[in-house]
């Protein structure tokens, strides 16, 4: 019985695996085995390895095309406008725009490679395992989606439009001409809320370094009432998804949507309300 | 560049970002969709 459970099994996974695995079944030498199996070697490794071949020859063909921009010796007289890092790494230099670098470079990155990580031991709907679909994961992959997509436009940007002094080139802009300086002043929030509502520029309380004001405190209160919003309206609206989450599932989750949700939101008001930071401490800005 | 001029170019760089993001994620997503009708078509098939 178990047997034929486990060739069952076999069969429904060589089926799922597509077509690399009947290509290898068709190429095969040597009888198809038991469990509708084939050997490794050589039936696979051959095939990888006529792939790796066709690949260095693609790639090869690529170069002689199209040469790596590789500019002069690098001079510590001359350093070069614009200082662009390898495009996969666009996307970082990018973010640079909008947050401090210690956010930027670092929280950041780390979180995205906690996140990646932690998927699989805080997701516990086994749909879509060992197969395609998008029906019955609308929100993992709608939400898995749009961060790489996120991470995509920003290499984008990086790449095709930033030119002299890292300002912004359309296609139609003359990349050799510097833009004209900016006439935008980025202010902290603090300090719109302090000059808007009236409020003192005197600590309240110092906390070593910290000089804590009423407008630092309801900046905290903004920070803070994004995620604490952000966590109970699910909460509230998607019981469901909550219970079958459990408590420290369910808040590991919706602290790392929030938080790639919080990326665009940030640029958008760096944009267009001319914010530098929406949180200012002495260790760090937000 | 005067002050009057920069708000629409900030705003345009804004929605470029927005709706980059959300071509590229259509992309993704019409991907996945395809992938699903392709492989529900196989196993038919088999």
């Amino acid at each position: 019985m178990s047997d034929k459970g486990s060739a069952s099994e076999s069969k429904a996974a060589s089926s799922q695996s597509g077509g690399f695995a009947a290509l290898i079944k068709r190429t095969a030498k040597g009888k198809i085995g038991p469990e509708d199996t084939v050997l490794v070697w050589p039936n696979l490794v051959y095939l990888e390895l006529i792939s790796m071949v066709f690949a260095t020859a693609i790639l090869l063909f690529l170069c002689l095309y199209s040469p790596a921009p590789l500019e002069e010796l690098a001079s510590a007289d001359t350093t070069p406008n614009p200082t662009k890092a390898p495009w996969y790494f666009l996307g970082l230099q990018e973010l640079l725009v909008f947050f401090d670098p210690w956010l930027a470079g670092v929280v950041l990155p780390t979180f995205i490679i906690i996140g990646l990580i932690l998927i699989p031991y805080i997701d516990p709907n086994p749909l879509g395992k060992g197969y395609y679909t998008f029906s019955e994961r609308k929100f993992a992959v709608t939400g898995f989606s749009f961060g790489l997509a996120l991470w995509y436009i920003l290499i984008v940007i990086g790449v095709w439009f930033r030119g002299l002094d890292w300002s912004w080139y359309w296609p139609w802009d003359d990349p050799h001409m510097h833009q004209p300086a900016g006439a935008v002043k980025l202010v902290d929030l603090e300090v719109i809320l302090q000059s808007t509502l009236g409020l003192s520029e005197r600590p309240i309380v110092t906390l070593g370094r910290y000089a804590v004001t009423v407008a630092n405190i309801l900046t905290w209160g903004m920070f803070l009432g994004y995620y604490a919003v952000g966590f109970t309206i699910p909460f509230l609206l998607f019981r469901k998804f909550y219970n079958r989450l459990g408590f420290v599932r369910y808040n590991l989750t919706m602290f790392m949507f929030l938080s790639m949700m919080g990326v665009p939101l940030k640029i958008f008001v760096r944009l267009l309300a001319n914010i530098k930071y929406v949180l200012v401490t002495p260790w760090f800005n937000i | 560049m005067d002050a009057l001029w920069v708000y629409p170019y900030r705003l345009s760089i804004g929605i470029f970002l927005v709706i980059g993001t959300f071509l590229i994620m259509g992309l993704f997503i019409a991907f996945a969709i395809w992938l699903e009708k392709d492989f529900k078509k196989d196993k038919q098939a088999k």
